[in-house]
């Protein structure tokens, strides 16, 4: 057992004697700040489970209520992202962000709650994305360079939605909102343009977010090591 | 070097990813609610107690063939007949032999079948009118009159498996009288070696006092123990002139079953689905069936939408250059009610479709898919 901690501590001093200038080969700085900016698209493979708050229509007073996943839904919007990279090889993405809002032709999302008909409108959908620390790898070949990363996130997910009430819809108090944990993987392939800037092709299936493969993301990402 | 950092690093988060979540899911006071997302092959629906209602004594081709087709007959237990009409003398129409004949070989024909019939008898004048509050009070105030009401219902119900009390549009300074007058039916029909049924009408209120004509005459409390089911008539929920409305809306009649379940507990009640639709004009509104309104449709170039119920409607002008809405449902719309009713209604609840004959043709063959 003690051998066992033993060679895990010698493991992670290695790791963090890794991350001191002087200990690799390569040229370049061996502790790098890298931040990008990227237009990114994201498919949904259904609208998340939304929670809707209490509403009162003329007709009824209709509960708070947890809707069920409903359609798919295209997104699109803006990210921003940073990373520490060491020895050129490993990568400890830091904080990043993501908005995103729909896009596209969308019908209303049908769900009951309490007996009343709810509909989501995922037109009005939008997210925002926090992406947290995580651990990845890259590769240099040359101008080109390939790198994957398991980051987990923390999203939010809200959309306008309205109950029936007779012959007409009644606003809900509130977006429909929902929030959730997740673990996105990203695999990246970057062209250098100089020596500070490259740009990068992202594509980023998300292992879980709101649902076991929720979520695939498309980015087109402009990166720099320039501070 | 690679595998400690993956699992160093990634344990841990993971084990955060999933504590995260759980917090994040975790809310009692929430509802579930149900996708209406329809899909081939339907999603399962909660098997209820299903009836229908037909007005009239005698199955015209079309209900007939209804009726007789697998669907109906795997969905549909129940075929409440409303023809027999209660008069102010107390006698029950029709009274000649021929008639009453007539209805019992309806009634014959449909139990071969696997249905249970109940006559529904209403309260009206021989032109199918109510009558007068004055004559309808004078009437159920009169001890006579209820007996011998009693003793005519008990006659009619021999020819079928029991009766159905729709008596609709009552004053409610009737509120004791009709009580008496359930109560007086019910001592006739428990006198019999096999009683028959005994079902009452009773309109959809939501409060007390009631919000709906006639509803104050019913004292639902001391109705109950009477009769042996109470059909909610969950019906006509638009009135009557444009825009108007859909003909029923799901979540109000889970609120008319609540309020009657807080007054007679686990009660037998069926909740109603209308089969017709509404023609709003300027002169009123007058029920329409599917094929009619999708004909006004397509005659009149019209494009029916969809309602935030599901539920059809469009405008058109008639003959006249008035502007009349239409409001219906087709098969789709009214699988969208009864899904929303499966998980707010409780098992036990039965479902009365209402107007035999107007409805969309494939409602019940697409009902059928869904019911186990």
């Amino acid at each position: 057992m003690f051998g066992a901690r033993r060679r895990t501590l010698a493991w992670a001093v290695a790791f963090l004697a890794s991350l001191c200038p002087g200990s690799a080969g390569a040229g370049g700085p061996l502790v790098s700040l890298e931040h990008s900016l990227d237009a990114r698209g994201r498919f949904m493979r259904a609208l998340p489970s939304l929670r809707l708050d209490r509403t009162l229509t003329p007709l009824r007073e209709v509960p708070a209520a947890r809707l069920p996943a409903l359609q798919p839904l295209t997104m699109v919007g803006m990210g921003a992202d940073s990373s520490v990279v060491t020895s050129h090889r490993y990568e400890v993405p830091l904080l990043g962000l993501e908005v995103l809002m729909a896009v596209g032709p969308s019908s209303r999302g049908l769900a009951a709650v309490d007996g009343s008909v709810v509909g989501v409108k995922p037109w009005t959908a939008k997210a925002a994305t926090v992406l947290l620390p995580g651990f990845g790898l890259r590769a240099v070949e040359r101008r080109w360079q390939f790198s994957g990363r398991m980051r987990p996130v923390v999203s939010v997910f809200w959309a306008d939605a309205d109950v029936a009430s007779g012959g007409g819809w009644t606003a809900t108090d509130g977006s429909a909102v929902s929030v959730a944990a997740g673990l996105r993987v990203e695999l990246e392939a970057c062209r250098r343009l100089d020596v500070h800037q490259r740009a990068c092709l992202l594509a980023s299936p998300s292992l879980y977010e709101f649902q076991p493969l929720g979520a695939f993301t498309v980015a087109l990402r402009w990166e720099s090591n320039a501070l | 070097m690679n595998r400690l950092s993956s699992s160093a690093l990634g344990l841990p988060l993971l084990l955060a990813l999933v504590t995260t979540g759980c917090a994040f899911e975790a809310d009692s006071s929430e509802r579930p609610g149900v996708s209406l997302k329809l899909s081939d092959p339907p999603a399962p629906l909660t098997r209820r107690r299903n009836a229908v209602v037909m007005e009239g004594c005698i199955l015209d081709t079309w209900q007939r063939a209804s009726l007789e087709a697998p669907a109906a007959r795997h969905l549909v237990q129940e075929v409440v007949l409303l023809c027999p009409a209660l008069r102010t003398s107390g006698e029950v129409d029709p009274v000649d032999d021929s008639a009453r004949r007539a209805v019992a070989q309806t009634v014959a024909d449909l139990r071969l079948q696997g249905y249970r019939v109940f006559l529904g008898v209403t309260f009206a004048d021989p032109l199918d009118t109510p009558y007068a509050p004055d004559a309808l009070l004078g009437a159920l105030s009169d001890g006579a009159f209820r007996d011998r009401a009693a003793s005519a219902l008990l006659t009619w119900s021999s020819l079928a498996d029991g009766v159905e009390l729709a008596f609709f549009s009552l004053p409610s300074e009737a509120r004791p009288h009709l009580t008496s007058l359930v109560g007086a039916v019910s001592a006739a029909f428990r006198g019999r070696s096999t009683t028959p049924h005994l079902g009452l009408f009773v309109p959809p209120s939501v409060q007390s006092p009631s919000d709906v004509p006639g509803g104050d005459a019913f004292d639902v409390t001391a109705l109950a123990p009477f009769v042996d089911r109470l059909r909610l008539m969950t019906v006509d929920f638009s009135c009557c002139h444009p825009p108007g409305g859909p003909t029923t809306e799901p979540g109000w009649a889970v609120d008319v079953l609540r309020f009657h379940r807080a007054k007679v507990g686990t009660f037998p009640v069926d909740v109603t689905f209308p089969l017709y639709g509404h023609d709003f004009g300027p002169h009123g509104d007058r029920p329409v069936t599917y094929l009619e309104a999708t004909a006004l449709a397509a005659t009149t170039g019209a494009l029916p939408a969809r309602g935030p119920t599901q539920a059809l409607h469009f405008d058109y002008l008639d003959g006249l250059g008035l502007p009349h809405t239409l409001w219906y449902d087709d098969a789709l719309s009214s699988e969208i009610a009864l899904r929303s009713w499966d998980a707010a209604l409780p098992g036990d609840v039965g479902v009365l479709f209402y107007g035999l004959g107007a409805e969309d043709p494939l409602l019940f063959p697409r009902l059928a898919r869904a019911v186990p």
